[in-house]
């Protein structure tokens, strides 16, 4: 904690703006670990370090010796490793409560490992694809994740694990596949543990976008018989994570710290959009499509699973009692189900029924950007309503005076409506 | 609880030096046990985002006729190796799995192409397409490669450790001295 700020809580308390209580308080809330600003240094830059020296030793490692005898090299290779495991063993010793420490040290080990078997490789000559290479590595490196509690182990091993699988898996369904999978998942309960310990401190913030973006990528590594299907999943996916972004806690957090809502949001949006157009339905099904065949297929059953646990956030903690407080975004997977089955029968009624719920959206945030005096809401509503209008235009056979009157009038409402927003703000 | 982590820790520390020493040790095993074989070669393209700069290796006699039928790409594929009269390894048969009456000089290999309308002709490649060298060294052993192999008289290959299917690339040399030692040359004579 700065000094500066127990001064001022001593003078506060002296002139009884503040209880005795409520200053051991803030001395408390300032004296948890991450929270001064200082700290937070020392563990950026304790990770930085490390993995600047870690990633120097794997490009040093890269230039390749050649001229050294090979003992010599085979013994320079587990340095690296030596130092790290040092390192690692005295921050668990010496420094368990210091994250700087442990996070350097790990971050440390974890580099030295892929330089060391780099280098292996690298002196036989040894063929190894790259998804060999980054599984022995990665597997050597998940102990490190939880016997240091590191973060950035924690991460590198998320991005390198999903690296793999895209390696891997995209088209096939072989044992490395789910392999991916039960590896994917083993750094889970390592999230779990900072959202139980550290809600919303920075490392679970950068975790959770982290497993928000690489989950997305995984789930497209299902795709195998009937990829089409995948399109249920990835909409179930995006409906779990729009309406996740509005449990937990993090609907008190700032949109940078929710990824869940803000990828949530922005692809149900996005491919409803596409969906809006009726060719979207005429192009999506392969040939001799017809929905009775998805029942046979893996795809499905992924898609089923996700579509539960949707609906489960939706019913069992959603606000869907009151339908005006319902944002129609948290409905958008249940839509997307539905005009997936009409869509090989009647694409324009699947358009139809997007556009609908498109509309909608745009409505509902236009309201309540002005019920919550919110500037951002009110624009995503109209942002919303005028993407939707533009789409149609390039499928309607509309005049160029209409259109042009449309837009103009679109115009005018964005400056009536933000302009009504301020003042509404200012009285 | 103390207890239990440190052991941990004691077996994490030990499997992460257990799992190289061990790649060595097969490498070593292969060099020492193994059949030297001659295989001919042309060089192309190095690159590595982890590993460093390679130079990548072509070989001949990589086009085989097998009695087996229905190969498909990525399929494993084990071929019988001898030598020919100059001392070159020679594909002398080729099967889904090592037969009966091979003994040590046989070398698992991935199929590569089948021909589409011939089902027993693939193309293999083979487990040692990689000759690391020092970054410096792989565009000049490229370059100099390139004017070697337009001169029929020279011929260039690579060294190979084989042994039950694994092998080792020891050295890729031209009639007798190693791609490193000429690659040196060319370097500092620029």
């Amino acid at each position: 904690m700065s000094k500066k700020i127990t001064v001022d809580l001593g003078e506060l308390q002296e002139n009884g703006i503040l209880t005795e209580e409520t200053a051991a308080k803030i001395q408390a809330f300032y004296a948890v670990e991450g929270r001064s600003t200082s700290n937070r240094m020392t563990i950026a830059f304790s990770i930085l370090g490390a993995m600047l020296v870690g990633l120097g030793i794997i490009l040093i490692v890269g230039h390749n010796w050649d001229s050294f005898p090979r003992a010599l090299k085979i013994s320079f290779s587990f340095l690296p490793i030596l130092i790290g495991q040092a390192a690692c063993f005295y921050s668990l010793r010496n420094k368990r409560e210091n994250a700087s420490w442990r996070e350097g040290s790990a971050v440390f080990l974890f580099l030295s490992i892929g330089a060391c078997i780099a280098m292996i490789s690298q002196i036989y000559n040894m063929e190894g694809s790259i998804s060999s290479f980054l599984l022995s590595w990665l597997l050597l490196c998940l102990p490190i994740v939880y016997l240091m509690r590191s973060t950035l182990a924690s991460l590198l091993f998320l991005v390198g694990i999903t690296w793999y699988g895209a390696d891997v898996s995209y088209g096939s369904n072989g044992v490395e596949s789910w392999l991916f999978w039960l590896l994917y998942f083993s750094v889970f309960p390592f999230y779990y543990r900072l959202f139980r310990e550290a809600t919303f401190s920075n490392g679970f913030n950068v975790h959770s976008w982290v497993v928000a973006i690489t989950f997305l990528i995984a789930l497209g590594f299902l795709a195998v018989n009937l990829p089409v299907v995948m399109w249920l999943a990835y909409m179930s996916l995006l409906g779990i994570y729009f309406l996740l972004g509005a449990f937990f806690g993090f609907e008190r957090q700032k949109l940078l710290n929710n990824p869940y809502r803000v990828l949530g949001a922005l692809g149900t949006l996005g491919i409803f959009f596409f969906a809006s157009f009726d060719d979207y339905w005429k192009d999506i099904f392969p040939a001799g499509f017809s929905p009775l065949n998805v029942f046979s297929n893996v795809e499905f059953y992924i898609s089923i699973l996700l579509f539960g646990l949707a609906l489960y956030l939706l019913i069992g903690k959603g606000k869907w009692r009151d339908p005006m407080q319902l944002n129609p975004l948290s409905l958008g997977f249940i839509i997307y189900w539905m005009t997936f089955f009409i869509g090989g029968y009647s694409p324009l009624a699947a358009a139809i029924l997007i556009n609908i719920l498109l509309l909608l959206s745009g409505l509902f945030y236009i309201r309540l950007g002005s019920h919550r005096e919110h500037l951002g809401f009110l624009n995503l509503g109209l942002v919303i309503v005028t993407i939707l209008i533009i789409c149609r235009f390039f499928d309607a056979d509309i005049s160029f005076v209409l259109k042009g009157g449309l837009f103009v009038l679109l115009g005018l409402g964005f400056f009536f409506a933000n302009y009504q927003l301020l003042k509404k703000r200012a009285a | 609880m103390k207890n239990r982590l440190w052991l941990f820790f004691a077996l994490v520390v030990l499997l992460q030096l257990a799992v190289p020493a061990k790649m060595i040790w097969d490498q070593e095993v292969i060099l020492k046990e193994g059949e030297t074989f001659k295989f001919k070669t042309r060089p192309y393209d190095p690159h590595d985002p982890f590993r460093g700069k390679y130079v990548r290796l072509q070989f001949d006699n990589t086009e085989l006729v097998s009695y087996v039928n229905d190969w498909e790409k990525g399929d494993k594929a084990f071929v019988l190796l001898t030598k020919d009269e100059q001392g070159y390894a020679q594909v002398l048969e080729v099967d889904r799995s090592p037969g009966a009456g091979w003994r040590s000089s046989y070398l698992e290999t991935t199929v590569q192409y089948v021909w589409p309308n011939e089902p027993y002709r693939i193309r293999i490649s083979y487990p040692f397409e990689r000759f690391y060298m020092e970054e410096s060294k792989a565009p000049a052993a490229e370059k100099y490669f390139q004017e070697v192999v337009r001169d029929s008289t020279r011929s260039t290959y690579a060294l190979v450790k084989v042994k039950k299917g694994e092998a080792v690339l020891m050295d890729v040399q031209v009639d007798g001295i190693s791609l490193v030692e000429l690659a040196k040359e060319k370097v500092d004579s620029e």
